[in-house]
């Protein structure tokens, strides 16, 4: 066929060709080779695909959220989590900043003012003192057309009052305007600088068909300037066909405000910034305190430790809690009753005793100087007694009434701490009386008339005073339990038979003897002894020696006890 | 926001400030206070096609001693020139300063403002003359800044004018 012979080889490529576009899945396969390229292409020419495909990709994360709010959620708090704690930072820094700020000039003379000017323009006083801080402010910036003076833009900084903006770019344009005529400035050069009362200027930079000018409260730094002309130069860029065509509709500038908002800069004092002299004030009355509170606990622990040390160093006192809890003081342990009370060496320590609460049980320390007050207090030695302590063993020495030795006899071996007694140097007074007594009538001689058993007259007395030392030595022995005899010894001169001196011996002293029962002296302290002339006082060579041999002497007898 | 400029101009005393006070604040005084440079004072209109701010610059008066800055009406959308019925030299002022601002801002919108109509009584200027200045193409009003006839009216036929030459 001719067709066949004319068309026979392209039927096959429109079979082919057909079969692509009929066949879904060799489309589908076709597309997703141009699928991205298609989108960047159409993006790139208007925005037809964003809006075609807002809503369903609008409603796929609704979906998604709806069903796994988790994958959402994690995919966003890396995003969020930085800038959450980024706001509560500067939140809290914020706070402290204007803490210090408004501590800072709570208490000056200037805060003061400026707490009557926050009365006075109703704002709060942080904000005034803020004020006050500024080094400079650019508070308000216009966007002004140039042709008409009409403003396209305006941003102004938060908690500034401002006028009408339109009024005051009118009247800037005018000033301008005035000063070019009046001083014949040549093309766009003009003013760049507005002084306002005080400390406001603007600052104006002009640009090819508009004005940039900013309201500045303060001294600005003269980077501010490059700030303003970079801004402009973009804001004329950006909006070049806008401001061109500008007959009054200000819609397309409103874009603008985030680049004029780069202007709206400020800067605090450093001084402002500073730390208050009233926050260092409290930070060093702080430490201060801190540090008098450390000291003085550390002292209080030095004193506590050297109290303690001190408790049981104490002599009769073993410490077995020694504690505070608090304000209270506990203590416990073994007491002495002779040892030092522990209250009273709390309060030599610096402690308030009313606050201790102690429990000690008595107890004996061996501790040698406790013995021998023990021993003291229990025997109570007289003066002349001395006690001493060697080991175990109580010396006592000197002199002591009988009846005292006997009992420290008896009682010494019961104190605690002594088990024996040493009393070789102990003496008993009455028997020191009793030799002297004894001595003294050992020392006595009694003359006789000679040849008689006849006492000599001027003897009377001698022998008196021997019978009143013969009841003492009576009465001493007595109490001592001591057995002694006083021995009347009678003799004579050499004169005469021995015979006959024997027996006037022995009835001289026989006479003594009668004598000394006479004026009380008890027989059973008594002796009676004859010697003749065998034991005279001295040789018989003149009368005298004779007189003085005629004689009764005493001689003592102890008898075994 | 649609910003319209629109310059009052004439001879010194002829109300131009009595004016825009009256339009502006309904006030009016009879206290005369010249203005020196330029005041400014804004109004918002409310149109077919919506809110429009009029910036209304009240140019000091032109007498002997002080000329208008012309460089005063740059960008300028509409013109307000003032004449004192009660004073014939004013009308001459105005129409000499009508040729000056055309120089300047082009072929704007622009009413002839014959204020003082209260004091019609005192006119010096007739209403042959007045029809003769309407003759030749000026638009012409008679408006009272005291008693405030004609002052909207005027403002409003202004910006009405100015909108369609846009
Ligand atoms: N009776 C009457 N007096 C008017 C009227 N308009 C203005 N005046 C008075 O005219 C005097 C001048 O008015 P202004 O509004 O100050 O005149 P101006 O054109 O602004 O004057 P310059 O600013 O000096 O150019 C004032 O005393 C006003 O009270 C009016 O419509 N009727
Ligand atoms: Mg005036």
């Amino acid at each position: 066929m001719l067709q066949d012979i004319i068309v026979g080889p392209q039927k096959a490529r429109i079979d082919r060709l057909e079969g692509r576009l009929d066949d879904p899945a060799v489309r589908t396969e076709e597309i997703s080779h141009h699928l991205a390229e298609a989108l960047v292409l159409r993006s790139g020419r208007d925005d037809k695909i964003a809006s075609a495909l807002e809503p369903t990709i609008a409603d796929a994360l609704k979906a998604s959220v709806q069903r796994k709010p988790q994958v959402l959620a994690d995919a966003l708090f890396p995003l969020m989590g930085p800038g959450i704690r980024k706001a509560i930072s500067a939140t809290i820094m914020g706070m402290i900043q204007s803490f210090n700020h408004v501590l800072n000039h709570s208490f000056s003379w200037q805060g003061v003012k400026w707490r009557l000017e926050a009365l006075r323009t109703r704002k709060p006083f942080a904000e005034v003192v803020l004020l006050h801080s500024l080094v400079y402010q650019v508070e308000q910036v216009f966007l002004i057309h140039h042709a008409n003076g009409l403003v396209l833009n305006h941003v102004v900084a938060p908690t500034v009052d401002t006028q009408d903006p339109d009024l005051v770019s009118g009247m800037l344009t005018a000033i301008q305007d005035f000063i070019k005529d009046s001083f014949n400035v040549e093309g766009e050069a003009g003013i760049d600088t507005l002084r306002v009362g005080n400390d406001r200027s603007v600052w104006v930079e002009q640009g090819g068909r508009t004005t940039l000018a900013a309201v500045i409260r303060g001294t600005p730094p003269m980077n501010l300037r490059i700030r303003l002309r970079d801004v402009l130069s973009r804001v004329e860029l950006k909006k070049n066909d806008d401001i061109a065509n500008f007959d009054g509709d200000t819609t397309p500038f409103a874009a603008l405000d985030d680049d004029l908002n780069e202007c709206l800069r400020y800067k605090i004092k450093e001084e402002q910034t500073r730390i208050s002299p009233w926050l260092w004030l409290i930070v060093i009355l702080v430490v201060g305190l801190a540090g008098w509170w450390g000291y003085r606990s550390h002292q209080a622990n030095q004193q506590w430790a050297r109290f303690v040390h001190d408790l049981r160093q104490a002599p009769g006192i073993v410490v077995t809690e020694a504690k505070r809890r608090g304000d209270e003081i506990h203590l416990s342990g073994l007491r002495d009753p002779l040892a030092a009370d522990p209250l009273a060496l709390l309060a030599a320590a610096g402690f308030d005793p009313g606050r201790a609460v102690g429990r000690w049980e008595s107890y004996y320390a061996l501790d040698p100087d406790f013995v021998l007050q023990r021993a003291r207090q229990a025997l109570d030695p007289p003066a002349g007694v001395d006690l001493r302590l060697s080991a175990d063993t109580l010396i006592i020495e000197g002199t002591a009434p009988h009846a005292w030795i006997v009992g420290a006899r008896r009682l010494g071996p019961l104190v605690p701490g002594i088990r024996t007694l040493a009393t070789e140097a102990l003496q008993s007074a009455e028997a020191l009386e009793l030799e002297a007594v004894l001595a003294q009538i050992a020392k006595t001689t009694i003359l006789f008339i000679s040849g008689t058993s006849e006492i000599a007259p001027e003897e009377a007395a001698k022998l008196e005073q021997t019978a009143v030392r013969g009841r003492r030595v009576q009465e001493i022995a007595a109490g001592l339990d001591r057995r002694v005899r006083i021995a009347v010894i009678g003799h004579t001169d050499a004169t005469g038979e021995e015979e006959f001196n024997r027996a006037l011996s022995y009835q001289r002293a026989e006479k003594v003897w009668q004598a000394l029962l006479a004026l009380g002296v008890s027989p059973r302290y008594l002796a009676v002894k004859g010697l003749g002339a065998s034991d005279p006082l001295r040789p018989e060579n003149t009368e005298e020696d004779r007189e003085r041999n005629r004689r009764v002497s005493f001689n003592i007898i102890w008898e075994p006890d | 926001m649609i910003k319209k400029k629109i310059c009052m101009l004439g001879a010194f005393a002829v109300g131009k400030t009595s004016l825009v006070q009256q339009y502006v604040h309904s006030i009016f005084s009879e206290k005369y206070q010249t203005t020196v440079g330029v005041k400014i004072d804004k109004k918002t209109l409310s149109v077919e096609s919506g809110a429009i701010d009029l910036i209304l610059w009240d140019i000091h008066g032109e007498d002997a001693f002080q000329s208008v800055r012309t460089s005063y009406l740059r960008g300028a959308a509409g013109l307000l020139i003032v004449v004192d019925g009660t004073r014939r030299a004013t009308l001459d002022t105005a129409f000499d300063l009508k040729t000056r601002a055309t120089e300047t801002v082009g072929a704007v919108p622009t009413i002839l403002v014959f204020n003082k109509s209260d004091l019609a009584a005192d006119w010096e200027i007739t209403p042959a003359e007045l029809a003769q200045v309407r003759q030749k193409g000026a638009v012409t009003v008679e408006t009272s800044a005291k008693t405030g006839s004609g002052v909207e009216e005027t403002f409003e036929m202004l910006v009405r004018a100015m909108l369609e030459h846009a």
